[in-house]
């Protein structure tokens, strides 16, 4: 009955959402219509969300029976484990990703995301789009509630209604379980709060959308993508971080970013959704960049779907693929479809802009902004030339190719510098640079400071070169950034109220300048290995390694650990002062007949000192493999400060009274006064 | 200043600076970073020619024939050549079948690897192995990297009754 | 089978009705967020000639 009732709830969904298009797109004129058309995309997304809580329901109560739940829970899990069973698996997770889709269409049927109403029926079209596509595949290609069938042969199949010459539903004795490779507690928040930051992107992309079918796009609109494109950077961003950080952790190499396709697949809106930001920081003077904003944001979610694709597809060999799906035509349309009406829509746009009656002036501003999204764009295009390497390579060489770690590494590492500098600098805006002795000595003195910094932390701290630019572009900045406050433009010109998004937005860069000084720190890696038998040491480097005992427990009826307790002390000649003690193990799951790693690892700001047990020996020794990785914290601290900085950011839009009255648009503008290039006044 | 009709010089000069800077990025890394893949009986064909070049190749992994030496931190194992062509895996039955069939079949061709490092978790019988790497002189594989397919088994498997 | 027969069918009264009611009151619903208070045309107009107006007062002063 349950499976029923939500595929009845899916289906009059999908019905819902296809009468909500027709209606926009003939009727759009009328109010009523459009009134009613708002309301089916309400019930369409209620209605999935139905059928998402009695999906989670099965789940919760092990109904094996159905293929989704069989797939990912087993008898022995917990509760919670369950509920994160649902982004563990193909079909669970698409229909999660299309509730989310569900929910962005909700909110531009409910709230208003405009300050125009004339937006509204594209709004809710674009909004409803992206959800209706992914709703039909969800129906028809992945069902989350088709079951398992016993045929008149003994044999068993998968399909949501009763196949011609089946016998009954087939109960299996218990399902698989989830892969040991997502029981982890970064694997919990993971693919949530990645999904939240790709759906999100639905909602500016309906905007931009709008906007451009509408002809609108003033200041209030731009203000209002630029929100939600904060909101969904804030969490791809925080899903990004967290996805590095069970790789570091599970993965057992020590390394956090493999430049795997999905990986990538990820990072692609990242960028462009981090240029379309900075774009959207400054007012543009003319229409035609506006556009171009637009365009970048629309981009942002293609690569979204394009994202998808790649991971569900398996067109690309990876650790994460789920292999051989029927949904990759499907989804290949989907991107497409999208793709080609935001490129035509977009296009059309550019041709009926203005034209410039005033070509803008080089502010150093805008050549900062400005080249920091052109470099954001720069690494875009050099991650899709190397994800398409395997396929056009093969069709312009004849061989079957594909490019490593060392491709993305050396084509982007000269641009990620770039980057660095550019950031370090972007507090002088938005002063006009002349050369002149008054407008440069403060940078000037800056500078000197900074090269200061990075020789005395050359000498007293022994870090390598590419830690010492970090530390100086960090020193830069923040110095930059006092000055910045110094002069008076941290507050709004005729009040003392702090600017709260210059803040969020230091802090946001601060990040940036913590993550590459991890990154820097993590090339610096060293790897030590040895077989010990309990009571013997090892050298890894300044370190001292002991393995104490190694003991074997059962964890469940599917699972045994064995763990090896290992302690870690200085390497002085009688090293006795014990730094940490860490518990390496090794997990063997029956089911899956994988044995997985679990690495002991002793942390502090300066260095990860990272223990895996990798072999357990028949003459009781332990193979042990050490990795001292130099300031990886520094790169969950500074992924978090990102994170976090983005929040601040947001802070104002919170509090901020939205008011269409005449009145006081006039009044902001007598405040304000002379071009205002804060984000967001 | 220029107007709407003379040469939009500055967006002409910007975007040759663009695409020259892509360009000095772009083409050295694939040169130095692109790798072909390779079948084991391709590899095997041409012995002198893949001891220069570095390569991917994929197989079968032996199970019964991974050796691990603690001491020397070295790792040996078996692969039998498998189909690139995913028509003719299709053909076999799919991915799982077609590497269980590569296993089992002692005619397949079969290639010998070495690595250094302990044997990754999911290295057991019947994965996929993709390694990347270079054929040695003595007619062992060298591999620098390993990366094995996580087994489709969990999803097609068919559920005991 | 019949319990999902018929929460299936009131889903679809439900929502049908739901969906229905603007033609059946013939007004626009009240969290509409994009309806103004009174006489919508008029007033976007001025609000919009107001706007451009306060852009190009600014542009001026730049």
């Amino acid at each position: 009955m349950i499976a029923n009732t939500a595929l009845a709830g899916l289906m009059l969904a999908l019905i819902a959402l296809l009468y909500a298009s027709a209606v926009i797109l003939f009727k759009r004129s009328d109010d009523r219509w459009v009134e009613s058309a708002r309301r089916a995309v309400q019930s369409a997304s209620l209605l999935v969300s139905l059928a998402l809580g009695l999906f989670v329901y099965l789940l919760l109560t092990n109904r094996v029976e159905f293929a989704a739940v069989y797939r990912v829970t087993r008898s022995t899990m917990s509760a919670v484990t369950r509920l994160t069973a649902l982004w563990g698996g193909q079909t669970g997770s698409l229909l999660f990703w299309t509730w989310l889709l569900g929910m962005v269409a909700l909110v531009t049927a409910s709230v208003s995301v405009s300050s125009d109403s004339r937006q509204q029926p594209w709004l809710l079209f674009f909004g409803l789009l992206p959800f209706a596509g992914f709703l039909f595949l969800v129906l028809f290609l992945d069902n989350p509630f088709s079951r398992w069938w016993l045929l008149a042969d003994g044999s068993s199949l998968a399909a949501v209604f009763l196949p011609g010459d089946a016998v009954t539903v087939m109960q299996p004795a218990d399902g698989i379980g989830l892969n040991p490779l997502l029981r982890h507690p970064a694997m919990v928040l993971h693919p949530p709060v990645l999904y939240l930051g790709f759906t999100i992107f639905a909602l500016p992309f309906a905007q931009a959308m709008a906007g451009l079918m509408t002809g609108i796009w003033n200041r209030d609109v731009l203000a209002s993508i630029r929100r939600s494109t904060l909101v969904g950077w804030f969490f791809l961003t925080l899903g990004l971080i967290l996805g590095s950080r069970w790789a570091y952790d599970v993965l057992g190499w020590g390394g956090y970013w493999g430049w795997d396709p999905v990986e990538i697949a990820g990072l692609l809106p990242w960028l462009t959704s981090s240029a379309a930001l900075h774009l959207l920081a400054i007012r543009s003077r003319t229409r035609r960049r506006d556009v171009l904003i637009l365009g970048v944001v629309l981009l942002t979610f293609c690569l979204v779907i394009l994202g998808s694709f790649l991971t569900r597809s398996g067109i690309l060999t990876s650790v994460h693929t789920f292999a051989d799906s029927p949904l990759s035509p499907a989804l290949l349309v989907l991107f497409t479809g999208v793709s080609l009406v935001s490129l035509v829509i977009w296009i059309l746009s550019m041709k009926c802009g203005e034209k410039d009656h005033k070509p803008g002036s080089l502010s150093f501003w805008n050549v900062i902004l400005d080249g920091s999204a052109v470099v954001l764009i720069l690494l875009l295009v050099i991650c899709l030339v190397g994800l398409s390497v395997p396929v056009v390579g093969e069709w312009v060489t004849g061989r079957a190719m594909i490019v490593g770690p060392a491709y993305y590494r050396q084509a982007t590492g000269p641009l990620w510098m770039l980057l660095l500098v550019l950031t370090a600098l972007s507090p002088l805006f938005p002063r006009r640079i002349a050369l002149r002795y008054e407008s440069l000595r403060a940078p000037g003195i800056a500078l000197l400071m900074a090269v200061a910094v990075g020789l005395l932390a050359r000498g007293a701290l022994a870090l390598s070169s590419g830690e010492i630019s970090v530390v100086m572009a960090m020193t830069m900045y923040l110095l930059l950034a006092f000055l910045a406050v110094r002069e008076g433009r941290l507050t709004s010109p005729g009040s003392h109220k702090p600017r709260v998004r210059f803040i969020g937005v230091v802090l946001i860069h601060l990040g940036v300048f913590f993550f590459a000084s991890g990154v820097a720190g993590m090339e610096g890696q060293e790897t030590f290995q040895a077989t010990l038998s309990p009571g013997e040491r090892m050298t890894a480097g300044d370190y001292s390694i002991r393995l104490d005992d190694i003991s074997r427990q059962p964890v469940d009826e599917y699972r045994n650990v064995t763990v090896a307790s290992v302690s870690i002390y200085d390497r002085a000649p009688d090293a006795i002062h014990r730094i940490a003690e860490v518990y390496p193990g090794l997990e063997e799951d029956l089911v899956y007949e994988q044995v997985r790693a679990l690495p002991g690892v002793a942390s502090s700001v300066s260095r990860d000192i990272y223990v895996l047990f990798t072999a357990w020996n028949v003459n009781g020794s332990a193979s042990l493999r050490v990795l001292v990785n130099p300031l990886a914290n520094c790169l969950w601290i500074g992924g978090l400060l990102m994170a976090a900085g983005a929040l601040v950011v947001m802070i104002p839009d919170v509090f901020r009274h939205r008011n269409d009255d005449d009145l006081n648009t006039i009044k902001k503008a007598g405040q304000t006064g002379v071009a205002d290039n804060f984000p967001g006044s | 200043m220029s107007d709407n009709r003379s040469f939009p010089w500055k967006m002409v000069v910007g975007v040759v600076i663009i695409l020259a800077a892509l360009g000095i990025l772009i083409v050295p890394s694939l040169q130095s970073g692109a790798q072909y893949y390779v079948t084991v009986d391709e590899l095997l064909a041409e012995p002198a020619r893949f001891q220069q070049e570095t390569v991917r190749i994929s197989g079968a992994v032996i199970g019964e024939s991974i050796v691990w030496d603690p001491e020397t931190d070295e790792l040996l194992f078996i692969i039998a050549s498998v189909p690139a062509d995913l028509d003719i895996v299709a053909a076999q039955g799919g991915f799982q079948a077609s590497l269980h069939q590569a296993v089992t079949d002692p005619s397949r061709a079969r290639l010998t690897v070495h690595a250094y490092g302990s044997p990754p978790e999911l290295l057991q019988d019947e994965v996929q192995a993709i390694l990347t790497g270079r054929l040695g002189v003595d007619g062992i594989f060298q591999a620098e990297d390993i990366l094995l397919k996580c087994p489709s088994r969990y999803q097609e498997e068919q559920p005991l009754g | 089978m019949m319990g999902s027969v018929v929460i299936t069918a009131m889903m679809l009264l439900i929502a049908a009705a739901y969906i229905a009611r603007p033609f059946m009151t013939g007004q626009r619903g009240e969290n509409d967020p994009g309806a103004d208070k009174d006489g919508q045309p008029l007033r976007e107009e001025l609000r919009r000639r107001l706007e451009e107006e306060i852009s190009r007062v600014r542009e001026e002063q730049s």
